[in-house]
């Protein structure tokens, strides 16, 4: 598996709910509530950015059992999408 | 019994074992949040709080704030709830206006003209926890709620011990729930919807499951079915953020949601229609209102079905009345303004007598809204009684924000109006006249210290000029109709 690959992904996901660019490195066992300004709204544009990402919809228990930026990574490796993407 | 803690505590006499509140894995049963509120208000108290005072009560949905919010109605002190994600300046803005005594906040903040205190110290129980004996009296200030002016000033809206009891009556009596109900939670406690829901627990001594916040909707609908919920609150925005994200999964409660509140802003055609057929038993009940003047109006999707259009009719022990520039009433399906008249109406704005004057008449509370009441009392809404932009149930001032905007290196004159949202109903747009290109991003990292989330824009637009009056006031309905505009994009 390219763990890289599927980390910029998610690192790419995360700036796009956050609505911020430049340096914005989280670990794996960061927890989403640990992320600062992660409110509902960055929550949801973070589904739709999985979403877009996998092209498909999340069901709702893929959502409640993402609860870490590592948990985003397991489930795009599960669903194979970031390595086909690059 | 004359106070909210009156009956909060007859309750918790009652029933000790009964759970009021929920939060996560934890519960706390009513015995144990009667020990909690005297055993804060008794450390408060140590702390220097005394009747009158004003507290500051900053944080998210734990178990800590409603045992503070009592706690400080327990010394006959001023609770004034504020959102967890207010910045610093604005914290210490708040304190200096209430004259706060005290504020209760869990981060760090810096330039807090009063003693601060973390709310989760302060509610720990400890071996040596003394009880004080509560001071309920009606008249005396209960809540001072800090609410979006037009020019983005905060107004401080009054409430009486005698009002916020007024309201909880009110609303239970029109939603009809009783101690039996499990309600779901996902409001800002914050917030005047929110509050509003804790303020009904004192009354109908049922059991509040609080969630930190609607997040994806995914745990919302979980925590529904998880607790068998006879009850759930939230705001328009959320129920379409609980479709988009979980499809039709809400209509697996339809067995025992028993009830909904929706309130703090208009809902979407389908979305109503999506819940109404999606909950068939479920009684749907949506209020009109405002902080001034919590839930005047209310109708039920189900029974006020043939009534489109509606914001329903006034709520129990309430009036409404339309009436026109003089400040006479109108008779029905005459348009005015709709003024209200009931308990729950606010004693005053905090230290604004003029605007105070401007607002309370004769026949109550002018809403600045513009409508009519037909023959059968139903209130139908004709226009907006500001340029307040309602993100998601959070009114946000445009002109605090083009304020800030001005601020920003390169930026000659900006404008922000209320652009259409499939989540939130509306998000911010913002247009600036800059004499170099912005991107959205410099904007969002220039406010984000500065304002609340909600109120970063989510739409960025360089313009030529901003259309003004000849007084310099901005056109805002020129600005929203782009067209109109001699501008472009980019440009």
């Amino acid at each position: 598996m390219n763990t890289d690959m599927a980390e910029d992904t998610v690192i790419e996901i995360l700036r796009n709910a956050l609505q911020v660019d430049g340096d914005f490195a989280p670990s794996d066992a960061m927890r989403l509530e640990e992320i600062p300004n992660l409110d509902s709204m960055a929550r949801v544009r973070m589904v739709l950015e999985i979403e877009r990402v996998l092209d498909d919809r999340l069901s709702m228990e893929e959502i409640i059992a993402i609860e870490s930026v590592g948990h985003i990574r397991e489930l795009l490796a599960a669903k194979g999408k970031p390595l086909a993407e690059g | 019994m004359e106070t909210l803690l009156d009956h909060l505590l007859t309750i918790a006499g009652n029933h000790p074992d009964r759970i009021a509140l929920r939060c996560g894995a934890e519960a706390v049963r009513y015995g144990e949040f009667r020990v909690r509120i005297l055993a804060t208000a008794a450390r408060l108290r140590a702390l220097g709080v005394e009747e009158g005072d004003r507290v500051l009560i900053c944080g998210g949905n734990t178990l800590a704030i409603p045992v503070l919010y009592f706690a400080v109605h327990a010394l006959g002190a001023v609770a004034a709830p504020v959102p967890p994600d207010t910045p610093e300046s604005v914290l210490a803005a708040l304190a200096a206006d209430s004259a706060a005594r005290l504020a209760l906040v869990e981060k760090t903040v810096r330039g807090m003209p009063c003693a601060v205190a973390s709310p989760s110290s302060m509610t720990e129980r400890t071996a040596s926890d003394e009880e004080i004996k509560p001071v309920c009296r009606r008249e005396a200030i209960a809540d001072l709620l800090y609410t979006t002016g037009t020019t983005g000033r905060k107004k401080g809206v009054v409430l009486t011990q005698a009002n916020v009891l007024a309201a909880a009556r009110n609303i239970t009596e029109f939603i009809g729930n009783g101690p039996d109900d499990v309600e779901v939670v996902p409001l800002p406690l914050s917030h005047s919807f929110g509050l509003g829901r804790l303020r009904c627990l004192a009354v109908t001594g049922n059991t509040l499951v609080l969630e930190p916040g609607v997040g994806t909707g995914a745990q919302v609908v979980k925590r529904i079915l998880d607790t068998r919920a006879t009850g759930l609150a939230l705001v328009p925005a959320g129920f379409d953020i609980l479709r988009r994200m979980t499809g039709d999964a809400l209509g697996k409660a339809r067995e025992h949601l028993r009830y909904i509140e929706i309130g703090s802003a208009s809902i979407r055609p389908e979305t109503r229609q999506w819940l109404t057929e999606l909950l068939p038993h479920t009684r749907i009940c949506h209020h009109y209102g405002l902080t001034e003047a919590s839930r005047a109006a209310f109708t039920e999707y189900h029974s006020d079905n043939h009534k489109a259009g509606t914001v329903g009719r006034a709520a129990p022990n309430v009036e409404i009345f339309i009436c026109d520039e003089a400040g006479r009433p109108l008779p029905a399906g005459e348009t005015g303004e709709v003024v209200v008249r009931g308990g729950m109406v606010m004693r005053e704005y905090w230290n604004q007598p003029e605007l105070t004057q401007q607002t309370l008449c004769r026949e109550g509370l002018k809403t600045g809204d513009i409508g009519y009441l037909d023959a059968d009392g139903y209130l139908f809404l004709l226009g907006r009684r500001n340029d307040l932009i309602n993100v998601g149930g959070r009114k946000v001032a445009p002109d605090e924000i083009e304020e800030l905007l001005c601020q920003l290196e390169g930026v000659e004159d900006a404008g922000c109006v209320g652009e259409p949202d499939e989540l939130l109903g509306e998000c911010v747009k913002a247009y600036l006249v800059a004499d170099r290109e912005i991107r959205r991003a410099e904007v969002v990292a220039f406010l984000r210290s500065r304002v609340e989330e909600c109120k970063i824009p989510q739409i960025v637009e360089r313009i030529a000029r901003i259309p003004r009056t000849s007084s310099g006031k901005i056109q805002r309905q020129i600005l929203r109709s782009a067209k109109e505009v001699a501008w472009t994009s980019g440009q």
